[in-house]
């Protein structure tokens, strides 16, 4: 056996980077997605308060899904251009071999086999997490964009689709994040700490383990296969990048069209609290209390003369409800009160001296 | 000012006398300034609700019905104002303050300025004024509603110099008070209403016409009135954000209330299935995070009304679906037909009503565990392995430095 490299070159910056964008887009849309999802939770609202409200939280959701959507359109014109102008092979297409795999794989785990399946450029773990990818960003943002203007989307699909829209955008988000917990996190942070999304090199122990017959290609000289000869190259960039520009610059129009249309996304402010008070009249003074019905019978105006002594009760009689005389016109009280000498007369002696006048007793 | 002949008659009897008992005058004047002061002191030291009723300083009502029974009686404020002064007895003793009150309350706990005859003048310029400057003697002895008042929107009005706004005795009642405690007494809830009508009255107006006013009417007692949702004493600013805010809850109290709602088979999910969806989950995040701020994300009385609520069957219902693109449209305005039909209408969603949403739901209540539990079952066998292989790759010895695997 010859001396082999200990590193191969797994991945180019172009892949390293865009990884990175999805990375972070995906990472900031799960946080800033999840949070409302589980409004009632305490840590979301923790979050939310951080990221400075509810509104704030959903600008930055906006702005990571814009990310992410101008990078998947990058994405699909680069995979376009490996494929149609490098030639390069399909070799991320699912295959039969790939359920086989799993299979053995699972045999070998559980010690049903004692061969782990020989895997190639991409093994069914990677196939199946790319796929995940495509699929659920697809859904997504398809499914993202209806929420975030209903009323564009109900004019050309009917209403049902905006909550099913929310049940689709909500439980994928869940599908994905738990995914990438445990597919991702175990296969490249776990089981190996694969840090060639962003050195670009891989172990060989690595590749022999996941990858054998990539990594038999490469030392055999045959992988990465030949790049089609230059001028065939020239003559399908020609045709492909003006289309590809032409494509992607509409989707980017639509993209911006889609995410800027006003008049349906903006709702407009309630309209202004009418004024409360409205009195049913206008306010004043309280109502007068009404008269008895023997007002009239009663003289307005009660002339007075010289009182001859002792003082008549002159001002009304000694009726039922003012019996107890001392009780307004004690000596020690306000009302007309009677002399001091007076203190010690017995309550009910004051008439003896103190003849009521006849016309108003008779009240 | 405007004085009647009962008063002037009772000066003239008092200047009668002034002339023939000057010395004893003189003593009683003296006598009486101290009462005066003492009864000051005690209107602001003693609690004035205090019982016991022989006490000079606290004539009994009688004593002052002497003078203010006596009809036509009135005055002229500063302010050309004529206040009629003439108490029926019969009103007095009717009211919460009256003969059936826990506590006897006399007229001087109220006017506890009025020390003695004669009375000192008005003290203000107008009726208004005083009665406000009035109401704060209601604190005395209600402390806790004096207390809650003074954030209501209608105390910050007064502040603020609108001085229409409404104080204790225009919801209460003067003279004439009754009672509001539906717990402690009979109460009537439509005359509650109708306080609050004196100066609302287009909103009572509204709210008789809705099925809450007219379940009130009835006599039904698990209606709201007013003061349900806009609590007594407090009545928060109801424009204010925070009451925007907190209103959905005030409206799931009732509504999400199983017992009570049972009676009336109205759905209970009304409240959580408006958390659960867009404007809900908002209001609800605006509440937790920034109680504070105003959000035009819609809460109940948006669609349904505050005032006007009328029955989602009813044909004039704003929530009605012949109705419902206008109501979404106040904040949607380009919302058309379809758009309407994006609200489930407080429906969970069901085959039978909303096959496309119970659809997709199914697909990952189905999608999800699957995936979940195949990725659980290939990385805990995955783990089993890489373990066991690193087990054996150090018990092998580090000379070997490929192929450690099992490869064969």
């Amino acid at each position: 056996m010859t001396e082999r490299a200990m590193k191969i070159i797994r991945f180019g910056v172009t892949e390293r980077v865009e990884h990175f964008f999805l990375l972070l887009s995906f990472t900031i849309l799960a946080i800033t997605g999840l949070v409302q999802k589980f409004p009632e939770n305490g840590l979301s609202l923790a979050i939310i308060k951080g990221l400075g409200g509810i509104e704030n939280t959903r600008s930055i959701h906006h702005i990571s899904a814009i990310v992410l959507i101008l990078l998947s359109i990058f994405h699909l014109f680069y995979v376009g251009y490996k494929i149609y102008v490098l030639k390069r092979p399909l070799s991320m297409l699912p295959g039969l071999k790939d359920a086989k795999d799993v299979i053995v794989l699972l045999k070998y785990n559980i010690g049903l086999s004692r061969q782990r399946p020989l895997m190639d450029r991409y093994n069914f773990g990677e196939k199946i997490e790319y796929w995940a990818v495509v699929w659920g960003t697809l859904v997504m943002a398809v499914s993202g964009y209806m929420l975030w203007n209903p009323v564009l989307t109900t004019r050309i699909f009917p209403g049902e689709f905006i909550p099913a829209a929310k049940m689709a955008h909500g439980y994928e988000a869940i599908l994905a994040v738990l995914s990438i917990l445990i597919w991702h996190v175990w296969h490249v942070h776990v089981k190996h700490f694969n840090k060639s999304m962003f050195t670009g090199a891989i172990d060989v122990e690595e590749m022999e383990e996941e990858h054998p017959l990539e990594l038999e290609k490469i030392e055999q000289g045959v992988w990465p296969p030949p790049l089609p000869p230059g001028q065939e190259r020239w003559r399908r960039a020609v045709l492909y990048l003006p289309l590809a520009g032409l494509l992607a610059i509409l989707m980017l129009i639509s993209t911006y069209y889609i995410f800027t249309e006003q008049t349906a996304i903006t709702t407009v402010p309630p309209a202004p609290v009418e004024e409360a008070y409205k009195p049913a009249q206008p306010p004043g003074l309280p109502t007068a209390t009404p008269a008895p019905e023997m007002a009239e019978e009663i003289p307005k105006h009660v002339v007075w003369e010289a009182p001859p002594q002792p003082m008549p009760v002159q001002s009304h009689a000694a009726d039922e409800a003012r019996a107890d005389c001392q009780a307004c016109h004690g000596s020690f009280t306000y009302i007309s009160p009677a002399p001091l000498d007076h203190a010690e007369y017995e309550d009910d002696g004051c008439t003896e001296c103190h003849a009521a006048a006849k016309e108003v007793s008779q009240r | 000012m405007m004085i009647k002949d009962q008063r002037l008659m009772i000066k003239a009897l008092a200047k009668e006398r002034d002339g023939r008992f000057t010395l004893i005058i003189n003593h009683q004047s003296l006598l009486l300034a101290l009462l005066l002061a003492v009864g000051l002191m005690a209107a602001i030291v003693l609690p004035t609700c205090a019982q016991g009723s022989p006490d000079p300083n606290r004539p009994s009502n009688d004593q002052c019905l002497v003078c203010h029974a006596e009809p036509g009686l009135e005055m002229t404020l500063p302010s050309n104002e004529v206040l009629p002064l003439t108490i029926d007895a019969d009103t007095l003793d009717a009211s919460a303050h009256g003969v059936h009150a826990d506590e006897e309350v006399r007229c001087v706990d109220c006017h506890n300025d009025m020390s003695g005859y004669p009375h000192a003048d008005f003290p203000d310029v107008d009726y208004r004024t005083w009665q406000l400057k009035m109401s704060l003697v209601c604190g005395n002895c209600h402390e806790d509603q004096a207390l809650d008042r003074q954030d209501s929107v209608h105390a910050r009005l007064i502040a603020a110099g609108k001085f229409e706004a409404a104080s204790c005795a225009d919801c209460h009642g003067s003279h004439d008070v009754q009672w509001a405690d539906p717990e402690k007494h009979e109460v009537d809830r439509m005359q509650m209403a109708e306080a609050c009508g004196q100066c609302h009255s287009t909103i009572l107006d509204d709210y008789k016409q809705s099925i809450h006013g007219q379940e009130t009417m009835k006599g039904n007692q698990d209606t709201p009135t007013c003061s349900n949702c806009h609590p007594a004493h407090k009545i928060p600013d109801p424009r204010s954000a925070e009451f925007r805010l907190k209103s959905p809850e005030m409206c799931g109290d009732c509504h999400a209330d199983k017992e009570l709602m049972s009676e009336y088979d109205i759905s209970t999910d009304v409240f959580d299935t408006y958390v659960s969806d867009f404007h809900g989950a908002t209001v609800s995040i605006f509440e937790a995070t920034e109680p504070g701020h105003y959000t035009n994300k819609a809460v109940c009385s948006d669609c349904h009304g505050a005032h006007l609520i009328l029955p989602p069957t009813d044909e004039n219902s704003s929530v009605i679906s012949a109705n419902l693109v206008k109501t979404c449209q106040r904040c949607h305005p380009d919302a058309n037909e379809s758009f309407t039909k994006s609200w489930l209408g407080h429906y969970r969603p069901d085959w039978k009503r909303y096959p496309l949403v119970t659809a997709v739901k199914w697909f990952y209540w189905l999608i999800i565990p699957f995936t979940l539990v195949f990725f659980a079952v290939f990385v805990s066998t995955d783990a089993f392995r890489t373990l066991k292989n690193r087990g054996k790759k150090k018990g092998v010895g580090a000379g070997q430095q490929q192929g450690g695997d099992e490869h064969d």
